[in-house]
């Protein structure tokens, strides 16, 4: 059996925990992933996965093979780099630099597709803080930048802007674990982790601002680099995290949606000229798995504009909150 | 926080989250400081400056009666958020007290009104006149308006309105390029230097521009410039421009001691929020370093 091909599947069911979702990401059909796992689990000898007509659960042995599962896949990711280095013909370099934030699974969704979209490139994505990625853009040491609105700059061309919706973590003894969706003011009393300011510092306090306006006012703002540290933070109890991370359970924190989907993260593409082959075919496939991986393109909510705004407040205010855009 | 102050301005902006440029200059000794100073940007309402000092020439050639009084008309008048624009009946007022209006609350109203009396011609004239060579004034906010009405395919400035909160940017909006030549642009430096022929009594009459500067002092906005200087004895004399992602104050701020400031500062989010303290910060706190940076 293909074994590398077989740990994709497990990786991807343990990440959807739904085969339906898990063979959309893996572009295949539901009945041969589900055979492909049944291969896999008789040739380790375990089983990796309880499932039933609900829900599709990692077994304890599953849990203890995935890490290993993601050794082996990274491990193979790099001998094919290696492999293409050695080859003599000059391949292009195309170098993606993306805002900091996202769930692992819009990260690899992001990789995947880029990997795909431009098999013939050497694609280089790693993280990078929305103000260094502008310098670099604008400096030609990227050729495509994810950033996080509100983008920043006078001379590059952007992409559509997509918003992944952001969902609540919280220990799993919280009194909100258990309903679902979480409205955000039940979060009061807990202290709310966030990436850094400073690789969006507009960003941020958008989203501090999002927060309040609907009732959660954290007891304090720390900020954590690293989404794995936050989730072992929330677990220890007194923090409430905010991730892209599909809701589920996951060791000692619940990922929850929110009341009203009103939080998201916002991202755009964003490049300086125009794209040749091979990354001219990266920016919709970005958008295209992005989305697909539960991200959507923005409808906001409509609300009566204040004397603040210098335009004329309207009699018909109704007709304008519950307007739609005319065109 | 290192680096020149206009690396500090800089970052004001892009903490924010906004573009911005300023412009600030000594009315004393003509030190100057600007970031992007050439920048031309859509003026908003802050073309009611440069429409001030053409009402002041009109009163000095003896064209109009500043005691003459003009009837506002519910029907016709330009609508707005403040000042006459905001109300529901007939006004009649005068003119000095329709100027006042136009610059202490930004009634658009009594500037359209001012408009329709002072015309573009004599305005083009004013900012030739004073040298203003990269200001240019097409109409008056009910041509913004039509131009957003315009750019939403919208039926009413309503739907527009709805329309541009529905929207993720306003960067392709043709409203906010200032090179759309149906705009009405200027740049901060150009601002700064009508502002200083305005304090140096070189606008207009000393009595008028005593007039000007006076109701410019009774600007009731206090987020922008004036944030940046909140002292008692310290006065700051402005006007803001603000529609929809555009945030702008042209404005003066005066020492007790004589030394006296023109400060410009205009900013552009793409945005559609009509609230955003974090650009009315970031105004103030670039004010406040161009003029330290001066003083």
């Amino acid at each position: 059996m293909d074994l590398v091909r077989h740990l994709e599947y497990f990786i991807a069911i343990a990440h959807e925990r739904h085969f339906g979702l898990a063979a959309q990401r893996l572009g295949i059909r539901q009945p041969p992933l589900s055979q492909g796992l049944r291969r896999l689990e008789s040739e380790l000898g375990v089983r990796l996965f309880e499932r039933d007509s609900q829900s599709v659960t990692v077994t304890d042995a599953g849990q203890a093979l995935l890490p290993a599962a993601h050794r082996v896949l990274d491990e193979v990711e790099q001998l094919r780099l290696l492999a293409r280095r050695q080859d003599t013909s000059v391949r292009t370099r195309v170098v993606i630099r993306v805002t900091p934030g996202m769930g692992a699974g819009h990260y690899a969704a992001l990789v995947a597709a880029c990997h795909r979209a431009a098999p013939e490139a050497d694609v280089d994505v790693t993280e990078q803080a929305s103000p260094v990625q502008v310098a670099e853009l604008a400096d030609g040491t990227a050729d495509l930048g994810l950033l996080r609105e509100p983008v920043v700059a006078r001379t590059l061309h952007f992409g559509a802007r997509i918003d992944l919706p952001l969902n609540a973590v919280v220990p799993g003894d919280h009194p909100v674990a258990g309903s679902v969706p979480v409205r955000l003011r039940d979060l009061g009393g807990s202290g709310l982790l966030a990436p850094p300011r400073e690789h969006a510092p507009a960003a941020h306090d958008d989203l501090v601002a999002t927060c309040e306006r609907h009732g959660f006012l954290p007891e304090n703002v720390r900020e954590v680099t690293d989404e794995r540290a936050a989730w072992g933070l929330v677990a220890s109890g007194g923090y409430v995290g905010l991730t892209t991370e599909q809701p589920g359970r996951y060791g000692g924190v619940d990922v929850v949606p929110i009341e009203g989907d009103v939080l998201a993260m916002a991202v755009r593409l964003a490049w300086l000229d125009a794209l040749s082959p091979p990354a001219e075919a990266l920016p919709a496939a970005i958008a295209a798995a992005l989305t697909s991986h539960n991200g959507h393109v923005r409808s906001a909510d409509i609300h009566q504009p204040r004397a603040a705004s210098e335009l004329p407040a309207h009699r018909d205010a109704q007709h304008v909150v519950d307007g739609r855009k005319p065109r | 926080m290192t680096g020149t102050t206009a690396d500090r301005i800089q970052r004001c902006f892009d903490d924010a989250g906004i573009l911005g440029s300023v412009h600030a200059i000594a009315l004393h000794d003509h030190g100057e400081i600007g970031v992007l100073s050439d920048e031309p940007a859509v003026l908003a309402s802050v073309y009611k400056l440069p429409l001030a000092v053409a009402y002041a020439r009109m009163v000095d050639a003896g064209r109009l009666d500043p005691r003459a009084t003009v009837m506002l008309d519910p029907e016709t008048r330009t609508h707005g958020a403040t000042g006459f624009a905001a109300m529901t009946d007939p006004v009649t007022v005068t003119w000095r007290d329709a100027v006042r209006s136009m610059m202490a609350v930004s009634d658009n109203a009594a500037a359209d009104a001012l408009l329709d009396v002072v015309g573009i011609t004599r305005l083009a004239d004013v900012l030739d006149d004073l040298g203003l060579a990269s200001t240019r004034i097409t109409g008056g906010i009910r041509d913004l308006y039509a131009s957003l009405v315009d750019d939403c395919g919208s039926t009413s400035l309503a739907d527009a309105i709805t329309h541009v909160r529905d929207l993720d940017s306003l960067a392709d909006l043709a409203t906010f390029d200032p090179a759309n030549p149906h705009n009405s642009i200027g740049t901060c430096r150009d601002m700064t230097r009508l502002l200083s022929s305005l304090w140096t009594d070189r606008a207009a009459s000393p009595e008028q521009c005593e007039f000007l500067r006076t109701i410019m002092a009774q600007q009731v906005w206090t987020q922008r410039i004036s944030a940046g200087f909140p002292f008692d004895d310290v006065i700051v004399a402005g006007k803001t421009g603000t529609f929809v992602g555009l945030r702008h104050e042209a404005g003066v701020v005066e020492y007790p001691n004589g030394e006296a400031y023109a400060v410009a500062v205009f900013t552009t989010s793409t945005r559609a929020r009509l609230i955003l303290p974090a650009a009315e910060t970031a105004i103030a706190q670039a004010a406040k370093l161009a003029v330290a940076h001066l003083r």
